[in-house]
């Protein structure tokens, strides 16, 4: 049952704007969505909020009911039936983990974790299940689900026909589709260095944002050390997608070599990295 | 044709149309008897109505029963032949009586609005129902607790329909204002604090001094219980709507402090109705100021709403723990759509913090784009019309006038004796958290 504020602007013959904002996946999620009129769009902006919220149910690490940690919990040599949508997302994580080279990994969190724990993860696409062929294996799903879901309100988004809407999750996950009202694409602005803001125009695109917000607020685990990033610090990204954004970002803030930096995005099609900045404190 | 339209416009923005017997009719039932499943099978009925006591009231509310084509208004009583004259511009085909109990002996008339002076409701009230005729009563009820309670008791023996005017009980903003606040979305509300502020004499202008008492009867204790029961009823019913609570006591101050024209009620007064775990509603009433006009005031301990200017506001978090506050980024990129500008919005960056409100701006009840075109009024009369074709009563109307009236006739006596009082149990209803206790048998 979706809940959340609204503010709701007309613009003209009763099509308007709705900012609608609530809470979800432990931040704020905002989403403008623009073109009809306010009760239709409200209907769509609660059918992305009660997905969203199902997504936090399904694949919360923190949470002890979710799938995930029930999935979390069984032990090497078991293999478990795991639903279409967490199987999926787990076997996108996999994937983006051999294209980050390991610097995105779903596994950090893992007892005696090592970074080619993913190695001894089997996915069965066919039959929907999951072995774990090593002790400890946990799988983290908390930095892949924002872009994840991001990805998914696109698809309801398009399913009613919904051209122009800005979502963000975190203000760190932002999907853009479409057209502002009144211009091309959305104009996004982030903090960059010595408060300068940096500006990206974004068209059908999303822009993931990883790194510390302040050198006292760490949480990013560096799989090749499997210890916090420290230092503040941030990497933007804009892709086609959410879900490879979130890893890209993750792995653009992980890998500080530029040459190595380069062959990861190259293999990301279209991904654009917009700033690298450090020492935000 | 055009009023069909307006009503499903209103029952549409009152999230009434398609809920049938859903959430928001189980917690205002009497809004059932605007219901399209309802109104649709009363299409070709007409319902006549005698007007006792056309005045200034009286006529507005003629204007409203006009606009229902399952109305007509076929007789007018009143002594004041001014009053007689405006209203058969209204009504022209109306029967015209002198004496309100011949009206009400006429067969030909189904139901009878009683828009006279305070001290006449009671009377006139209490011989519509044995005569048989389906009541609308301005408000207040009565002139004091006892007379509403025995015009209650009168009510409910005789099962004629029996509406006051009580039309924010129909207002869609309050309407949608109570679903949100039922629903918990201002935690629980704390109090309530009313207030209606106007700066005027209160007074009509007389020709003939023989005609002041009549004319200016707002004005005399004789006639009136002054601001408390020609304003203060509206109020205190919506503070007790919002609440779903009855007070136990109440306490209040009053004077005359400006207009020292020989009026005998007065032109400032203030009341505390407290309920038993200590929350309370209050009113207010000046007529020598109208800066903060009219409002209720309804705190919860997580946000103020306001219905009658139609906004809400949260504090600094909501009880499910979203966000309070909009994101200023895009509370910025909504004011630029409002002007038709393409800007670009400053929020995006890592993981959002839960952050403190500093400042909090309002929020539309219904939206910005709604516009008010009906306080209530026109929904009320209709629900009676409807209700008097139908002959059903809708649930809970009957009991929140009452109480409208019994508070504000209750908090006159407190001002006027100086002492804090309880609410008599021997005129309790049993409504909400109230039990009704014979006198005997405390």
């Amino acid at each position: 049952m979706s809940s959340f504020e609204h503010i709701y602007k007309n613009i003209d013959n009763g099509r308007g704007m709705l900012y609608a904002w609530f809470t979800a996946m432990h931040t704020r999620v905002d989403i403008a969505i623009c073109g009809r009129n306010e009760n239709d769009l409200k209907a769509i902006a609660g059918k992305v909020q009660d997905k969203i919220v199902q997504l936090e149910k399904l694949a919360n690490f923190y949470d002890p009911d979710s799938e995930l940690a029930n999935l979390n919990d069984i032990t090497a040599g078991t293999t478990a039936e795991v639903s279409d949508e967490l199987l999926s997302m787990l076997y996108l994580s996999m994937r983006y983990n051999e294209l980050t080279d390991g610097n995105f990994d779903i596994c950090i969190k893992s007892d005696g974790y090592k970074n080619d724990m993913c190695v001894d993860v089997e996915i069965d696409l066919c039959n929907g299940t999951l072995a774990k062929h090593r002790y400890g294996i946990r799988f983290d799903l908390s930095g892949f689900l924002k872009g994840y879901a991001l990805d998914e309100a696109r698809n309801i988004l398009e399913r009613y026909a919904v051209r122009d809407t800005l979502l963000s999750i975190g203000n760190s996950s932002i999907l853009a589709l479409g057209n502002h009202p009144f211009g091309e694409g959305w104009l996004v602005a982030y903090p960059g260095a010595e408060d300068n803001n940096i500006e990206v125009a974004l068209h059908n695109e999303c822009l993931s944002t990883s790194g510390n917000s302040s050198s006292k607020r760490m949480h990013i685990l560096s799989p090749s050390s499997g210890k916090l990033i420290e230092g503040a610090g941030m990497v933007s990204v804009v892709t086609r997608k959410g879900a490879e954004g979130e890893a890209l970002a993750t792995a653009m803030f992980v890998e500080r070599d530029p040459a190595k930096r380069d062959a990861i995005l190259g293999r990301f099609e279209g991904a654009r990295l917009m700033a690298t900045i450090n020492n935000l404190d | 044709m055009e009023k069909d339209l307006s009503r499903r416009d209103f029952l549409k923005n009152a999230g009434l149309i398609g809920l049938g017997a859903g959430t928001l009719l189980s917690s205002v039932p009497w809004m059932s008897a605007l219901a399209q499943e309802n109104t649709s099978k009363t299409v070709g009925e007409k319902v006549r109505i005698g007007i006792i006591g056309p005045g200034s009231r009286g006529r507005f509310l003629m204007n409203f029963i006009k606009k229902n084509s399952k109305a007509e208004i076929v007789a007018l009583c009143d002594i004041y032949q001014p009053s007689i004259d405006e209203a058969l511009k209204i009504a022209p085909k109306a029967k015209v009586y002198d004496d309100y109990r011949k009206l009400l002996e006429d067969k030909n008339i189904d139901a009878v609005f009683i828009t006279t002076p305070l001290y006449l409701h009671y009377p006139m009230a209490m011989d519509a129902l044995d005569a048989g005729k389906d009541l609308y009563l301005e408000k207040s009820m009565a002139y004091n607790v006892a007379q509403c309670f025995d015009l209650y008791q009168k009510y409910k023996s005789t099962g004629r329909i029996f509406f006051v005017g009580q039309q924010r009980l129909f207002d869609p903003r309050y309407l949608k204002a109570m679903e949100m606040i039922h629903e918990g979305r201002f935690g629980e509300i704390q109090a309530v604090r009313t207030f209606w502020f106007r700066n005027g004499s209160w007074r009509n202008k007389v020709s003939d001094p023989s005609l002041e008492r009549l004319r200016n009867w707002r004005l005399y204790k004789e006639y009136s219980r002054g601001l408390l029961t020609e304003l203060g009823g509206h109020l205190l019913q919506v503070g007790t709507w919002a609440m779903q609570k009855l007070p136990e006591q109440v306490m209040g101050a009053g004077g005359i402090t400006f207009w020292k024209d020989g009026r005998e009620v007065w032109d400032n007064v203030s009341c505390i109705f407290s309920m038993d775990d200590g929350r309370r509603i209050t009113y207010e009433s000046v007529i020598s100021n109208k800066f903060y006009g009219l409002e209720e005031q309804i705190m919860g301990n997580l946000g103020t709403v306001e219905p009658e200017k139609g906004m809400y506001y949260y504090e600094s978090g909501t009880k499910d723990g979203s966000p309070a506050k909009p994101a200023p980024g895009f509370m910025q990129m909504m004011t630029d759509v409002q002007n038709r500008i393409f800007e670009k919005l400053p929020f995006a960056g890592t993981s959002w913090e839960p952050e403190v409100a500093k400042d909090v701006k309002g929020n539309y009840i219904m939206g910005e784009d709604y516009k008010i075109t009906t306080d209530g009024t026109q929904e009320a009369i209709n629900a009676f019309i409807e209700s008097v074709i139908t002959q059903k009563q809708p649930e809970r109307i009957a009991e929140e006038c009452y109480y409208a009236s019994a508070m504000v006739l209750l908090g006159y006596d407190a001002v006027e004796q100086g002492k804090i009082l309880t609410f008599p149990h021997e005129y309790r209803l049993n409504y909400l958290n109230h039990k009704h206790q014979a006198k005997q048998t405390l």
